[in-house]
C-alpha cells in the first residue's frame, strides 16, 4: 500500500501458530464440572489451577515476532554491499 | 488507543467508606445519569440490608457473591468451514469480576422489591447462598462450555 516496492518483508500472522496455552487446565475443569453436576465447590483444585494459568498469561504477555526487523537489517546490509 | 501515545492505565480507587475497590467498582456499575450519590447510597442501604439479614459482615457476603457468581469458561462463537460453532473459551480473573458484577445487577433489577437497594441486597445475599437468577446465568454459561467440549480445540 503505501511501502516501496523492492523490500524485504513477510506477513508475520503467516507464520504464528495459535497455541492454546491454558487447553488442559479448561478440559480438566469441564469435566470435573460434569462429574460433579455443575456445583462449583467440588472442583476448587481445577479452577484454581486454570486461574493461575490465566494469570501466568496474562503476566508473560504475548511476544512479537522480529522477523521483519531482521530481514530489514538484512536488506540495508545487502544494499550497503 | 490513539496511534501516538499509549493510555495509561486507570487505577482503580477504592470506596470511601469501606475502603474497597470491589464495593467502588459496583457502585460505578449501579451509576446512571451521573447521580454518583444515589447510587453510593442504593449500595450503603444494601449493605445495611445485608447486616441486618445475614448477621454476617457484608463485605464477606458481597465478595462471596461475586465469587460464586463468577464464570471461568464461556463459549465464542467461532465461523469455521462454512457452519458456526460455539467454542468454550477461558475468561481472565478481571473479565470474569466484571461479568459477575453486571450480572448481579441485571438480575436484581429484574427483582421484584420495594427499591434498587432491597433487591440488591437480596440477589447478593441469595448468590452467596447459590440461589437466584445471576448463579442460575453462570450455570448455564459453564453447562454451555462443557456441552461444546468437543470443540475446544479450533482456535
Amino acid at each position: 500500500m503505501g511501502r516501496k516496492a523492492g523490500i524485504m518483508r513477510v506477513n508475520p500472522k503467516a507464520f504464528a501458530k495459535r497455541t492454546r496455552p491454558c487447553l488442559s487446565e479448561m478440559l480438566n475443569f469441564l469435566a470435573c464440572l460434569k462429574k460433579a453436576n455443575f456445583n462449583d465447590d467440588g472442583c476448587m483444585q481445577e479452577k484454581k489451577a486454570l486461574q493461575t494459568c490465566m494469570d501466568l498469561q496474562a503476566k508473560s504477555g504475548k511476544s512479537h515476532n522480529t522477523i521483519n526487523y531482521h530481514l530489514q537489517r538484512i536488506s540495508r546490509m545487502m544494499k550497503g554491499q | 488507543m490513539s496511534r501516538k501515545s499509549i493510555a495509561e492505565k486507570q487505577v482503580a480507587k477504592p470506596d470511601p467508606i469501606y475502603r474497597n475497590r470491589l464495593v467502588n467498582m459496583l457502585v460505578n456499575r449501579i451509576l446512571k445519569n451521573g447521580k454518583k450519590s444515589l447510587a453510593y447510597r442504593i449500595l450503603y442501604k444494601a449493605m445495611k440490608n445485608i447486616k441486618q439479614k445475614t448477621k454476617k459482615n457484608p463485605l464477606f457476603v458481597l465478595r462471596q457473591a461475586v465469587r460464586k457468581v463468577t464464570p471461568n469458561v464461556t463459549v465464542k462463537a467461532r465461523r469455521i468451514d462454512g457452519s458456526t460453532y460455539q467454542v468454550p473459551l477461558e475468561i481472565k480473573s478481571t473479565q470474569g469480576k466484571a461479568l459477575a458484577i453486571r450480572w448481579l445487577l441485571g438480575a436484581s433489577r429484574k427483582r421484584s422489591g420495594q427499591n434498587m437497594a432491597f433487591k440488591l441486597s437480596y440477589e447478593l445475599i441469595d448468590a452467596a447462598r447459590d440461589n437466584g437468577i445471576a448463579i442460575r446465568k453462570k450455570e448455564e454459561t459453564h453447562k454451555m462450555a462443557e456441552a461444546n467440549r468437543a470443540f475446544a480445540h479450533f482456535r
